[in-house]
């Protein structure tokens, strides 16, 4: 008797030790600021490369750059800017940090502090020599010719050399490298090979035209990792990471930290920095908080120096009360939108797609969402793009009456219970949301609808059951926001071709816009690409495809004895510069 | 005895494989196929499909899966996580030391507090120090453990500035709040459990006896009521490591720290089935060898109770 009955107590315990875990699962799953969405890639946010909205991008090949006189060691340097450790709360521990293997947001931050790539990218996008002095293109932008610096040493001592590019390059496609950002870049564009001419002299060649490689070659997922280490640790890489940038690896203890220190011997920092030689740092630390009110708490009482993600209303009152300083980054890109499903009804229907987005006050939902920190955006690509579409983003203004007049016209009838009706059946909109997603949020969005008389029918379920339901095209809406500072993820959202197995998640089949897309990345001239870009949006407005919500703001506080907080053209922060106030 | 010991030890292997059953077929349970939560950020493909199906074995007879499953796992191989790519042993190595030092401090704080607390509310039976005592344990039962961390957390971290809100490693400074939140509703427990059992065992016929002999009180108490009154305390013990092993999820989230409840937060959230296999896995497993300890521990204390 008591035998059985300690049996069944032990497995009662553990059905409900897993039933607690389950249930404890919820509330840490998902990021603070990036919620919900299903495109793996897009969710991500994944890294972008060209220009940022103030220059005119480079894309088109680009004759070989004088190179800077190599800098010596760290003149500038005051000694009493050196030392300290910065410490910075982040939501999300990272995978990988092998450039070749990541795709993360949170992989990139650090990814960006370590390693450095054969280009470096200004905040205004312009390029600038990284690991390489100067470069060149052919006429077909298939092949790249680098000439390297001489004077690189990795972490462990290997000297950097045309090997260790040519390492790095191939390493992306390690047939255990499943799927990455650096992947998905050399297999997009048919990546050949690259040739060592000598040790200062490569060329990276590709089957197919590439105009954006320079671009992506000045990012983390494409920079140089040590040929040694790559070799070394194998498989363990992505937690033995050897870079050349201007902090080197130290630990990583799981769910907890990732502690990196200074590079004493970095004297090839890019020459848009505001000094030269070694990081001011002496070490910066990766806490891992999932919670955003953790990262609070722990930014007040002087653990954290740095909190990534506080929510908005947070961010306002500590920046106010002069505790921190909120530092804000609008996300260049495809902003925060709905992907309207075209090939389900009701989104079949222009008229209904076009009745959403005049149903939606966005300048509303910024303010009452995000309070002062929100952007309201209008088209499918941010403003602070380079090819943004000023047009475009006028093609819709906030009108309620005239988003029921077109439903009207169309023949959705409003019935007894505020929900339009049309041939027997309710103008029902199917959104599959994530449950960590703000809900004040969705509910604002939904009330909206509603007002025009849409019943919107709201399924939350965790990011793998999204994109199961994206993949199968069980949705008439879905969110979704790209980080990149060009608008080249347009071809992976709306090119026809990504339908199936891919992000085109309207699932419009236009032809027109195909070839549009199509030949935007990959026209050699910049201006072909800026008109192929500027049509692309208009058409995509014109159709409806996608209802424009917000542009991501990135938000970080920091306490006031942070100086130099610097962003890099896509919003990571990039501790070379920083200093602590002692 | 060893009859015993012999039999205690098959029913606890017995235990272990129903667990091992039914960890096994969490992967089953799950809506949907389990490939394709694996494939999560790769594209949903028939072709990648077929290949995570093969990799996983998910062809093949359930019968076999198991028994495949089990030879792995009984050598030390969990499989590997879908989150990071790494063996799901290590990762669990990784973290299941600071979890079980946290239980241990945890427990250590209980049993003392709850002792001093128990002993004084029993030896004081109803005057005003019992009910205070028992006052301040019902109170300890009933705050809630999140709320209890953040109180503790805005005192110590946020005002006076003592203790770290975030905590890694085992150094005392980040090992002293969240015990004191693991800590203080389990001491509640056995504080109450302590002055029950010894008030019980203090009415019995043997005590008034010893007093009788002329035994000291302190004497009387130590040697004669404590160590009967510590059985049922002993058996609770046992029972609230194990809990305590479990109850660190919410403490370790609270407090960021790293360890294996979290680790099952992260693998859950991320359906991560393999990582979550292995975490509950190794919970029951140490779930069953404490109550085997127990019972073995209680026969010693008290040889008149066989089961």
């Amino acid at each position: 008797m008591l035998k059985s009955n300690k049996l069944f107590a032990v497995l009662t315990a553990l059905v409900v030790a897993s039933l607690l875990l389950a249930a404890c699962g919820a509330p840490t799953a998902a990021p603070a600021v990036a919620p919900a969405t299903q495109a793996p890639a897009a969710t991500l946010a994944p890294a972008a490369k060209a220009p940022a909205a103030t220059s005119a991008p480079a894309a088109t090949p680009v004759p070989a750059t004088a190179a800077p006189a190599a800098p010596t060691l760290a003149p500038t340097a005051m000694p009493d800017l050196k030392g300290g450790t910065v410490t910075i709360g982040i939501a999300n521990e990272p995978q990988t940090l092998d450039p070749g293997a990541a795709v993360m947001v949170q992989e990139q931050m650090i990814l960006l502090n370590l390693f450095d790539s054969l280009l470096a990218t200004a905040p205004d996008g312009t390029l600038h020599p990284g690991l390489a002095l100067s470069w060149s293109a052919n006429a077909a932008a298939t092949e790249f010719t680098f000439k390297l610096r001489p004077d690189v040493k990795f972490h462990d001592g290997t000297p950097f050399n045309g090997a260790a590019v040519k390492a790095s390059f191939d390493h992306v496609l390690d047939p255990a490298i499943k799927d990455s950002g650096a992947r998905s870049l050399l297999v997009d564009h048919k990546y050949k090979e690259t040739v060592v001419t000598d040790d200062s002299d490569v060329t990276i060649k590709f089957d197919s035209a590439y105009p954006t490689f320079l671009h992506d070659a000045a990012r983390q997922w494409l920079s140089i990792s040590s040929p040694t280490a790559l070799t070394k640790s194998g498989k363990d890489y992505g937690r033995n990471p050897v870079g050349t940038g201007p902090f080197r690896f130290v630990k990583w203890d799981a769910q907890s930290q990732i502690v990196v220190e200074r590079n004493p011997d970095y004297a090839w920092g890019p020459e848009y920095a505001t000094h030269k030689g070694a990081a001011y740092l002496d070490q910066v630390v990766f806490r891992i908080l999932p919670e955003a009110a953790t990262r609070l708490t722990a930014l007040q009482t002087g653990e954290l120096q740095i909190a990534a993600d506080p929510t908005a209303l947070d961010a306002i009152d500590l920046n106010k009360s002069g505790k921190a300083v909120l530092e804000t980054f609008a996300q260049p890109g495809v902003p925060a939108m709905m992907m309207l499903n075209t090939a389900k009804a009701p989104t079949d229907d222009v008229a209904v797609r076009k009745a959403m987005i005049l149903s939606v006050n966005q300048d509303e939902l910024a303010k009452t969402a995000f309070k002062d920190l929100g952007i309201p955006t209008y088209s499918v690509i941010s403003p602070t793009t380079w090819g943004f579409n000023k047009d475009a983003a006028a093609t819709y203004k906030f009108n309620l009456d005239a988003a029921g007049k077109l439903l009207d016209d169309d023949g959705w009838k409003m019935g007894a219970d505020g929900i339009r009706v049309k041939d027997g059946k309710k103008l029902t909109i199917d959104y599959i949301t994530s449950p960590t997603w703000e809900e004040a949020f969705n509910e604002l969005l939904s009330g909206y609808l509603k007002k025009a008389g849409f019943d919107v029918n709201m399924r939350a379920m965790d990011d793998n059951a999204i994109g199961t339901e994206a993949a199968a095209g069980h949705y008439n809406m879905l969110y979704i926001y790209w980080t990149r500072a060009d608008p080249s993820p347009l071809r992976n959202l709306f090119d026809s071709a990504n339908i199936k197995d891919g992000s085109a998640y309207t699932r419009f089949v236009n032809a027109d816009l195909d070839k549009t897309l199509a030949d935007a990345s990959t026209a050699t001239d910049d201006k072909v690409r800026l008109q192929d870009y500027m049509t692309a949006q208009k058409m995509i407005m014109d159709n409806a495809l996608v209802l424009p919500l917000f542009t991501v703001n990135m938000l970080y506080l920091d306490l006031p004895s942070v100086k130099n907080f610097e962003f890099d053209l896509e919003g990571y922060p990039w501790f070379y510069d920083m200093t602590l106030a002692k | 005895m060893l009859t015993y010991l012999i039999r205690r030890i098959l029913t606890s292997i017995l235990v272990l494989f129903g667990v091992s059953m039914l960890v096994f077929s969490i992967i089953h349970l799950v809506p949907g196929d389990a490939a394709t939560a694996i494939l999560g950020r790769q594209k949903v493909t028939a072709e990648n499909l077929a290949r995570i199906r093969q990799e996983l074995g998910l062809n093949d007879p359930i019968p076999v899966q198991y028994f495949h499953w089990m030879e792995k796992t009984l050598q030390g191989d969990m499989g590997t996580s879908i989150r990071n790519n790494l063996p799901v042993t290590r990762a669990i190595m990784d973290t299941l030391p600071s979890t079980i030092m946290l239980a241990f401090s945890a427990l250590i704080l209980a049993l003392i507090l709850g002792f001093v607390l128990g002993l004084v509310a029993a030896l004081n039976h109803g005057t005003w120090i019992d009910t205070l005592a028992m006052g301040v344990s019902v109170s300890g039962l009933s705050i809630p453990t999140f709320w209890l961390g953040l109180l503790l957390i805005m005192l110590f971290s946020v005002n006076l500035g003592w203790f770290p809100s975030i905590s890694t490693g085992s150094d005392a400074a980040a090992l002293f709040l969240p015990t004191l939140t693991l800590g203080l509703p389990e001491a509640s427990f056995v504080a109450r459990m302590v002055r029950a059992s010894m008030l019980d065992v203090l009415s019995k016929e043997y005590i008034t006896a010893a007093r009788a002999k002329g035994v000291p009180e302190w004497g009387v108490i130590m040697k004669h009521a404590l160590r009967n009154a510590l059985i049922p305390v002993v058996t609770f013990v046992g029972l609230q490591m194990a809990s305590l092993l479990g109850g660190s999820t919410i403490v370790e989230t609270m407090f960021a720290r790293q360890g294996i409840g979290r680790l099952a937060v992260l693998a859950i959230s991320n359906r991560d089935y393999p990582e979550v296999q292995g975490v509950v896995l190794v919970i029951a497993t140490i779930y069953v060898l404490i109550n085997t300890f127990t019972d073995i521990t209680y026969t010693i204390l008290n040889p008149k109770i066989r089961l």
